[in-house]
């Protein structure tokens, strides 16, 4: 083997793990053994390997995540006795029989602001997507018109500055949903939701905006000229009333 | 079929080093925090598929790549620079003491390797993993991951120490 290739196997030689090394590994570290400036040069790729992975098996998860997984483990799967399949079909009987009856009798009422805000809430978090990628206003309305989508929406001065990213229509409960996305930063985003207010009459109806936190997702919420907005964004209200001010 | 240990135990071995997979790969402490969480709650559904028990931390594993690779492709719908690009607009990164580097750094010179090598990169720094094991992880060729490993250290000694000769800093004449 000529140096630059014992160089080349050599640079991934794990840091400390002189027991295990595969054949091809310890074959080019007898080789370098036998040349001062390769052991040389091995020695300093070893200090570099080693402060590597000491440095990244620094990172620390916060405190709270463990928590955070923990709170989401399913029930035990051991089988009790109400969860064999006879007791499953009567139960299963019951809740449909007991839903027909409730939606009979129940007085008709549009699904409500703490749905909408959920939904939102995790399209941004999980799954947001952009129908286009814009960074010009007019060419972000007329597309959202062009969706018949609300695309004559009001953004809040201090959040205008804000570069665009793009947007998507949406829809929630067949009711259109404008997506407007701001830059925050290099890798960050603001998401703006506009829905005609009468699609969610429980939603907050003044314009001082209603904050909340869902996980590490701050919201936003206030409704201006017939419009509900709700500004979201990872972080907390703190971050979030920089824009609302 | 042998018992796997109970979700909490699971947790507790292994959310931490998810983490610092998921942080080396995502890059921020919010989306490690979700792919943590994603993975397993994918756990919690499917993990009762896995029939070798003595898999289950390379199953966690892989399951967070690869949900971090399905978030990657919505994420990529959003403009922002390919990283050959934007290296050049980055302020250059001064070379950095082996002794005094630390996570931050680590995580800042990882950030700015080509994107392919990245996961066994941070597969190989936080786990010991062996050639065969990243393989599986990564579902590629035990030969692409010697190639990435090569590469990506090549490209992380210039990012921590600077200049193309590998010199550590304390040996940099320069000065």
């Amino acid at each position: 083997m000529d140096k630059q290739s014992i160089k080349e196997i050599l640079l991934r030689y794990p840091p400390g793990n002189d027991a295990e090394v595969e054949p091809e590994l310890a074959a080019a570290r007898r080789e370098a053994e036998k040349d001062p400036e390769l052991q040389e040069w091995f020695a300093q790729q070893q200090k570099f390997q080693t402060a590597m992975r000491r440095a990244m098996r620094q990172i620390q998860p916060p405190a709270s995540l463990k928590a955070r997984i923990l709170a989401g483990r399913p029930a035990s799967r051991k089988i009790l006795w109400w969860q064999s399949p006879q007791w499953l079909a009567a139960a299963a009987a019951f809740v449909l029989l007991a839903s027909l009856v409730a939606f009979w009798l129940a007085p008709s009422r549009k699904p409500g602001y703490a749905a909408y805000r959920d939904r939102m809430a995790k399209f941004a978090s999980r799954e947001y997507r952009m129908d286009i990628l814009a960074t010009n206003s007019a060419q972000i309305r007329a597309y959202l018109a062009g969706k018949q989508s609300p695309a004559d929406y009001v953004v809040p001065r201090e959040l205008e500055p804000m570069p665009l990213a793009g947007c998507a229509a949406l829809k929630w409960r067949n009711q259109p949903v404008s997506l407007i996305c701001f830059r925050r930063g290099k890798d960050d985003l603001l998401w703006l939701f506009v829905i005609s207010q009468s699609a969610v009459p429980s939603a907050p109806s003044g314009q001082a905006p209603q904050f909340e936190q869902i996980n590490k997702l701050a919201l936003a919420t206030w409704s201006q000229q017939g419009k509900t907005y709700t500004l979201a964004a990872f972080g907390d209200r703190v971050l979030l009333q920089r824009y609302l001010e | 079929m042998a018992e796997t240990a109970s979700f909490e135990t699971l947790v507790e071995l292994y959310y931490e080093s998810l983490y610092r997979f998921a942080f080396s790969l995502a890059g921020s402490e919010s989306a490690a925090c979700d792919l943590t969480q994603e993975t397993f709650y994918i756990w919690q559904t499917k993990g009762h598929q896995l029939l070798d028990p003595a898999k289950v931390k390379t199953w966690l594993f892989t399951t967070l790549h690869r949900e971090f690779l399905n978030s990657r492709r919505r994420y990529l719908r959003f403009p922002h620079l390919e990283l050959d690009e934007a290296a050049s607009e980055l302020p250059s990164a001064p070379s950095v003491s082996l002794d005094r580097l630390d996570a931050e750094a680590a995580l800042a010179a990882l950030a700015r390797v080509e994107e392919p090598h990245k996961a066994a990169l941070a597969l190989f720094y936080l786990e010991d993993y062996s050639y065969q094991e990243i393989a599986e992880i990564l579902g590629i060729p035990i030969g692409t991951v010697k190639s990435r490993l090569a590469r990506g250290i090549e490209q992380l000694k210039r990012l921590v120490l600077g200049g193309p000769d590998y010199l550590p800093a304390e040996r940099n004449h320069r000065g």
